[in-house]
């Protein structure tokens, strides 16, 4: 847009929310270029930090009004580039939106506003033996709202499953600028099931201004085990027979070797061994008798594939030390290089072993270093690529190695995200799950929330085949080749 | 309505490619008369009777095993039965993984006959012998196994439609976590057909409990009865929590029936020692004895049952906190309820006192609105004859999804062909 329209675009966020909180000078706009994924990039026109629906309906308003596309944020610390403004406009960002506006101890839920922190939220709970299931390993950080965008997982998926099982309504300014309620605290709606078709979209239905969520009972008993192997391959046997058996821990994690090298190099070593192939990390709840007895099924599992050794973790100190082995593991690998790609995508748990052989081949054979560390209960992968983007001929093979991982998981009966979104980073990579069709009933259900694709444009869809309806800009060219 | 022409009938056998797929005979189902029935055995051919459907703007009841006939508005501009029940199949079940994947048409019977036979459990166990999958997942039909098992939205991980315009999509995976694109399975759960035809689906399985118990008790009215009720279906193991009313307890447990107030059924599953410890507070805070067996089929049966041809069923979902003053709402006579507390589901049928009264039809609304109200939820009217569905939609108090709805039944059935009239607002 050009300066003379930008400048009345500001003046009348500025007329909804105040100087105070409508950045638009490019120092306070940089920092909104991108989120957690920094490959990509761009700079919005403004950001709006409204602390009300009616603020965030009037600023869609104008967006309308001025023609600008608006993107919804959170924390900013989406792996996809779902918060990036790609084609310029607004960033919406909803940090301020911070309030737990209801706690129903009785019913067990709790309606917040989108800018409330996910851990805040467990704290906040947790005199009432209640806590927020859905714990994305950025929890610290990350906000509700941001975790209905991207339905979020985190380790205890496995047993509780993603933010779609735990949120039972949303309130939604729709792209056009009116306000709807989708979802009922009960659970169930006398509709069609659209907050299940909102949650997880990626922030390109509405923004998100309210969020009722799902409180979940503080389980009486938690166990935790780390389980040494000689080989990722083995520890994914192990997974493998823990699943097959019908046991399901409340999360089942694998560190590989290299990981384990960076971890215990870092401030998070948590004295693992240095020499072991991998280690398992099962975590299981529940009642206590029965918890007991799961114990002594994980060990057996885990020695039947070969485990040099079986820890349970005697305290709460010890359950942390086994913990920070996993969530640690992203810091530790900050010193392996400058940049870090983290990627993810789920296969089959019973294909595992022969995936990951091939993705470390792959890794091989570009010359990159590669860790794994992920979510194996749930076969969702975190091959993780250490880098220097500014080696451009390694850059180059850090994203034909992505594309050959993918490609691997899909071949594996797979998908190519598990947790992150498709953003920006993987809307090229849809067509190697979905076919043509496929992808345009996505945009039908696009087109029906919003109809001129203003809101989060140039996400989830590949940009070689453009939603005609939700991007009025790819009429006529919709076969563009990248 | 004028009938289905030879040029019509001609152009869906063509569609069906498939001498056996087109039955020329009057049925009639959800008020409407319809000329012929078409059921294509295999998903190409699915995608080209729809897409003939849709050329012609002839419009389809969705069926599969017809055991929810009864729910939706009334049909309009309905001329065929589009059934499901010869794309049928169990395609994998996968015991490594615990997932399987079917064609709709699948009876639920097969299905879970297959799934045991792996040695996992089938979460699903809605009323109705014979209930297909693509019927279940199109009515988010739930049973009372819902408490444990979860409910349909939370077991799908991917799915096959054919969309209103004959184009077959798929969407989700059969891995289960998954965000690759929007989740559109959500869309059709629970959506009866009107934005699509599901014809196969993978789905997330349940292990086998290594231990199953079922207890009764007579639970009285006094105090706070339902916080109990409430409490019991909170217990760890609690698979199914269900109270049945006075009128019905003999008729589902004749050895615990109470001589007022609730009969109380919990089953529970998992581990041995949990289920040991959850029978143990049963009885110590209820009373609560082995039930007899086949009484969890009974509830089932209750569950889908109606007062005859003329009776009503609705379906309240409440806040669980709030159900003594849901119930409270309901007119003690003439309503039987089954109760599942730990998920605030109400299921109240009503006797009419004659054929077409409309005036207890409209006094059956009104107290389960204020009902429904008390609770901070909503009431569907799941099961009635034709006439009586004339006055109020069936889904109850329009909501935001509604208008929502509109937009989506315009992308996903651009011609009005599937199920016309009979989704929430008419659509």
């Amino acid at each position: 847009m050009n300066s003379l329209d930008r400048a009345g675009l500001v003046l009348a966020l500025r007329g909804i929310v105040g100087d105070a909180r409508c950045l638009a000078r490019p120092d306070q706009l940089l920092p909104y270029e991108c989120d957690a994924l920094t490959l990509h990039g761009a700079v919005p026109s403004a950001v709006v930090l409204p602390r009300d629906t009616d603020e965030i309906v009037r600023v869609v308003r104008a967006c309308r009004r001025f023609g600008v596309p608006f993107v919804p944020r959170g924390a900013g610390t989406g792996l996809s580039g779902g918060a990036i403004a790609m084609e310029g406009g607004v960033v919406i960002e909803c940090s301020r939106l911070d309030r737990v506006l209801h706690v129903d101890v009785a019913d067990r839920f709790a309606v917040v506003q989108p800018g409330v922190v996910n851990a805040s939220l467990s704290k906040l709970v947790q005199p009432h033996g209640l806590f927020y299931a859905p714990d994305p390993s950025s929890q610290l950080a990350c906000t509700i709202g941001g975790n209905v965008g991207e339905n979020s997982g985190g380790p205890h998926t496995l047993k509780y499953g993603t933010t779609t099982n735990h949120v039972l309504a949303v309130q939604l300014v729709l792209p056009v600028g009116d306000v709807v309620r989708l979802g009922s605290p009960t659970g169930t709606s006398s509709g069609p099931d659209l907050l299940g078709a909102v949650v997880g979209s990626e922030g390109t239905l509405g923004i998100v201004s309210e969020v009722t969520v799902r409180l979940s009972p503080i389980p009486e008993c938690v166990e935790t085990l780390l389980a040494v192997f000689g080989d990722v391959v083995s520890a994914c046997r192990a997974v493998g027979r823990v699943i097959r058996s019908g046991l399901v821990p409340a999360a089942m994690e694998i560190v590989d070797q290299r990981t384990i090298e960076a971890v215990e190099a870092s401030v998070y070593a948590a004295g693992l061994p240095r020499d072991a192939g991998a280690v398992l990390l099962v975590e299981l709840d529940g009642v206590a008798e029965a918890v007991a007895r799961q114990v002594v099924r994980i060990r057996d599992a885990a020695q039947r594939e070969g485990a040099w050794r079986v820890d349970l973790a005697r305290d709460a100190a010890e359950r942390e030390r086994f913990w920070r082995a996993r969530k640690g593991a992203f810091g530790a690998m900050g010193r392996l290089a400058p940049d870090l790609y983290v990627h993810d995508a789920v296969v089959p748990r019973a294909r595992l072993p022969e995936v990951l052989e091939r993705i470390c081949a792959i890794a091989d054979a570009h010359g990159l270093r590669l860790s794994n560390v992920f979510h194996a209960g749930d076969g969702n992968l975190h091959p993780n690529i250490s880098f220097d983007r500014r080696d451009a001929r390694e850059l180059e093979h850090v994203i034909a190695a992505g594309h050959e991982i993918l490609a691997v998981c899909v071949a594996a009966g797979g998908v190519i995200s598990g947790e992150h979104g498709i953003g920006v980073e993987k809307r090229e990579y849809m067509k190697l799950v979905y076919s043509d069709d496929d992808l345009e009933a996505m945009c039908r259900l696009r087109g029906a929330f919003d109809p001129d694709g203003v809101c989060n444009p140039g996400k989830i869809f590949p940009t070689t085949r453009h939603c005609v309806e939700a991007n009025p800009r790819a009429r006529n060219y919709d076969r563009v080749p990248l | 309505m004028k009938a289905l022409s030879q040029d019509d009938l001609d152009a869906l056998q063509t569609a069906l490619g498939d001498d056996a797929g087109l039955t020329r005979a009057p049925v009639e189902i959800a008020g409407a008369k319809l000329d012929a029935t078409l059921a294509p055995g295999a998903e190409d051919a699915l995608a080209r009777s729809i897409a003939a459907l849709a050329a012609r703007g002839i419009g389809a009841v969705v069926r599969g095993g017809g055991t929810r006939d009864a729910f939706g508005n009334p049909a309009q501009r309905a001329q065929v039965v589009l059934s499901t029940q010869r794309l049928s199949g169990v395609v994998e079940v996968d015991a490594e993984e615990g997932v399987a994947r079917a064609f709709a048409g699948t009876p639920l019977s097969e299905l879970r006959e297959a799934v045991d036979a792996a040695g996992w459990a089938l979460p699903f166990d809605p009323p109705g012998a014979r209930t297909t999958l693509g019927g279940t997942l199109a009515a988010a039909a739930i049973g009372p196994r819902h408490l444990g098992f979860g409910r349909p939205r939370d077991l799908v991980l991917g799915m096959d439609v054919v969309l209103g315009d004959g184009v077959h999509t798929r969407c989700g995976g059969r891995v289960v976590k998954n965000v690759t694109g929007y989740d559109l399975m959500k869309l059709q759960i629970g959506a009866h057909g009107s934005f699509g035809v599901i014809s196969a689906a993978w789905l997330r399985l349940r292990p086998r409990a290594e231990c199953e118990r079922v207890v009764a008790a007579a639970l009285d009215e006094t105090g706070d009865a339902m916080a109990r009720a409430v409490a019991a279906a909170r217990l760890p193991t609690a698979r199914v929590c269900a109270l049945v009313d006075l009128n019905f307890g003999f008729v589902v447990e004749s050895s615990h029936a109470p001589r007022t107030g609730w009969l109380l059924i919990v089953e529970m599953a998992g581990d041995e020692a949990a289920v040991a410890r959850d029978s143990d507070r049963l009885s110590a805070d209820f009373g609560a004895g082995d039930a007899t067996r086949g009484v969890i089929e009974r509830v089932r049966s209750l569950q889908g049952e109606n007062f005859g041809p003329a009776g009503l069923r609705f379906r309240l979902s409440v806040l669980p906190s709030r159900l003594d003053r849901v119930l409270r709402e309901l007119p003690v006579a003439g309503a039987a309820l089954l109760v599942y507390p730990g998920s605030g589901l109400v299921f109240a049928r009503i006797a009419l006192d004659n054929t077409a009264d409309g005036i207890g039809v409209e006094r059956a609304w009104l107290a389960m609105r204020s009902a429904a109200r008390a609770g901070s939820g909503h009431v569907v009217l799941e099961a009635a004859p034709e006439w009586a569905k004339v006055a109020r939609d069936v889904h109850g108090q329009a909501t935001d999804e509604w208008g929502l709805a509109r937009a989506l039944k315009a992308r996903f059935d651009p011609a009005g062909i599937l199920n016309p009239g009979r989704f929430v607002g008419g659509l």
